[in-house]
């Protein structure tokens, strides 16, 4: 009997990796969400060229509202991009919520006037992606974003498109603070590190390349004034790349942490481990538009390089 | 002279197995999201619960326990198999698994078969189980360091996070002195390597979700699926079926131990209720996978069962 059971055992397990989830679901590759006085949302599923739309009251409708559409049971798993129009996050933090995307899934905001369903026709998702790969564009998920809109600062950095173009730029939840420069992005690309090459031109001059960078970022307060201390570890063997990079992280902390008080850079969490007491976050921001910002370069030693 | 072990005996490393095991199916459930808070919290639990635990380190005669002991602690295991139970069905709704319910019906005839076995079985396969969480889990941090992130570690959390949530997650210690009092040596063993994962292994995969999820701090989704999304070896929430897999066989078999604990050393479920369940447990597989449901879940159990089926001894007078 026991080995008639054990059988019976080892039978369906020839049948695992979701088979049948394969074949009766749909996978969702590109998902648009406008918010206006109604929600519409628009889906372009996995080996399927036509777009799927739909329009309902709550984000809650979501899925039911594009699968009675589409005629199948719906999984945003593997979404290659989430795009957003409209003032909130409030879509893209309900779709977190509720598990229906996971938190790596890029996010891109889209000007108001854009065709969210051409700019897809178009692979905006492989430009994002290259974008990010190249340098020109901070990494950014759905994750990061709702992460970052919980942080004492309230305040995002997420790719924005206009005009068919892809940026970077500033959200604080509610409103579009900024678009930023294309220095400044870089800035926000060598804040974060990079171990590959970095490769760009300022000013349609010579071309820089950054091999590897590493920033290391300190806190102090002193008389509430607080100093912030940007050390990047660069590894290159042009001269003035140190110069540039130095300048690109000046532009970017100007853009974001100096101008409106936003902190992309993980600023709340330096500040807790050097000890430095974090406000409200209106006394926060105003501490972070107060600050004094120091940028030093260093070459990335031997020991790093490793 | 080999010495055959009875029925009712355990060794140290299957108890030890078993109630890590236990204690691994609740952290795939778990619904606190991982901060460097509940890693301290998740420690500090340990290290009180170990001195809660001395009496059972310091105790060596074995004798029979009180009736009424024995009735409360069975009591307590039937409890803790429901909640086991109820903290599985959460997981499969919270990983989107399809039909929820009926999954349910199919996993619990696999914990009632697997009860029905002798207690040797279940912790044979409950070890074969570890073994492949320990890898799975060593697995974890080489796919995610290069997107791990230190500074997250200081992300803004409430101190008391998760900590009295680690008790109940834990209550399956209750059941250690119950054990210690017929086979104080293995327990004491058992215990000791409990704690030892207890307050390492689990801190330790707290501590590197906290730096994998930056600042995502308040609820969104099981803690343990974002974290498994930000590692490369499955780059979308629902690519997870391995690890749904293993979280399933673990609730399974802990449930399994926790109403064997319950039924005493001589399980004595219905043979009529044996003879359903094992006729009705492919038939129901193969209707899961002809009718739009996952058959991850179904490979889980039959996973379990295989492991189960693998040299059952025979039973043995007491």
């Amino acid at each position: 009997m026991s080995r008639f059971f054990a059988l019976l055992c080892i039978f369906p397990m020839l049948f695992p990796s979701g088979c049948t989830d394969i074949r009766t679901r749909s996978y969702a590759e590109l998902l648009a969400i406008r918010q206006g006085e109604e929600i519409s949302a628009s889906i372009r599923n996995i080996d399927e060229d036509t777009w799927i739309s739909s329009d309902f009251e709550t984000m809650l409708l979501l899925p039911d509202a594009l699968e009675s559409e589409s005629g199948k049971q719906l999984s945003f798993g593997h979404l290659d991009l989430l795009m957003l129009q409209g003032e909130t996050f409030a879509p893209a933090e309900k779709l977190l919520s509720n598990g229906l995307t996971a938190p790596n899934c890029p996010v891109l905001l889209c000007a108001p006037f854009e065709n969210m369903e051409t700019l897809g026709d178009s692979d905006i998702s492989g430009k994002l992606h290259s974008a990010v790969e190249n340098g020109a564009l901070p990494p950014c998920s759905v994750g990061e974003i709702v992460g970052n809109l919980e942080s004492r600062a309230g305040m995002t950095i997420l790719p924005y498109c206009r005009d068919g173009e892809l940026h970077a730029a500033l959200h604080d939840g509610e409103r579009l603070l900024c678009v930023l420069s294309e220095e400044a992005c870089r800035g926000a690309v060598l804040s974060d590190g990079r171990s590959k090459p970095l490769v760009f031109s300022e000013n349609g001059e010579d071309t820089i390349e950054i091999q590897k960078c590493r920033a290391e970022i300190r806190l102090a307060e002193q008389d509430g004034t607080l100093t912030i201390s940007v050390t990047l570890r660069i590894r290159s063997e042009q001269s003035c790349a140190a110069e540039a990079a130095a300048r690109s992280v000046q532009a970017f902390f100007e853009e974001t942490v100096l101008k409106y008080g936003a902190d992309p850079c993980f600023l709340e969490e330096s500040a807790r481990r050097f000890g430095v007491a974090v406000p409200t976050r209106q006394a926060w921001r105003t501490m972070l538009q107060n600050a004094v910002l120091q940028i030093q370069t260093v070459p990335l030693s031997a020991a790093f390089r490793l | 002279m080999r010495v055959e072990r009875t029925n009712s005996d355990i060794s140290a490393v299957e108890l030890a197995a078993l109630l890590i095991l236990c204690r691994l199916a609740r952290f795939f459930c778990c619904g606190v999201p991982y901060s460097i808070s509940y890693a301290k919290n998740m420690f500090l639990t340990g290290v009180l619960q170990a001195l809660l635990l001395l009496p059972v380190f310091l105790w060596d005669k074995p004798f029979s326990p009180p009736r009424p002991i024995c009735i409360a602690v069975q009591g307590l295991a039937v409890w803790l198999a429901a909640d086991m139970a109820a903290d599985c069905f959460r997981l499969l709704t919270a990983a989107d698994a399809p039909n929820p319910p009926l999954t349910m019906i199919l996993l619990l005839l696999c914990v009632f078969y697997a009860v029905s076995l002798p207690r040797a079985a279940v912790f044979r396969a409950s070890l074969f189980l570890l073994c492949a969480a320990a890898i799975a889990m060593l697995l974890l941090p080489i796919g995610g360091l290069h997107s791990a992130r230190f500074l997250s570690l200081w992300s803004n959390s409430a101190q008391e996070h998760g900590f009295g949530l680690e008790w109940k997650e834990s209550a399956e210690l209750a059941l250690l002195p119950f054990f210690a009092c017929r086979q104080p040596k293995p327990v004491k063993k058992a215990a000791a390597v409990w704690i030892t994962v207890r307050c390492t292994v689990l801190p330790a995969v707290v501590l590197f979700g906290a730096m994998q999820c930056g600042r995502l701090k308040s609820f969104h989704g099981n803690p343990f699926m974002l974290l498994l999304a930000r590692v490369p070896f499955s780059d979308a929430l629902r690519t997870d079926g391995l690890w749904l897999m293993l979280a399933v066989g673990c609730a399974l078999l802990g449930t399994a131990f926790l109403l064997q604990t319950f039924c005493g050393s001589q399980p004595r479920v219905p043979k009529l209720f044996l003879q359903i369940g094992v006729i009705l447990l492919p038939v129901l597989t193969i209707l899961f996978i002809k009718h739009d449901c996952d058959d991850r879940l179904p490979a889980a159990a039959s996973a379990v069962l295989t492991l189960l089926q693998w040299r059952i001894p025979r039973r043995t007078a007491e």
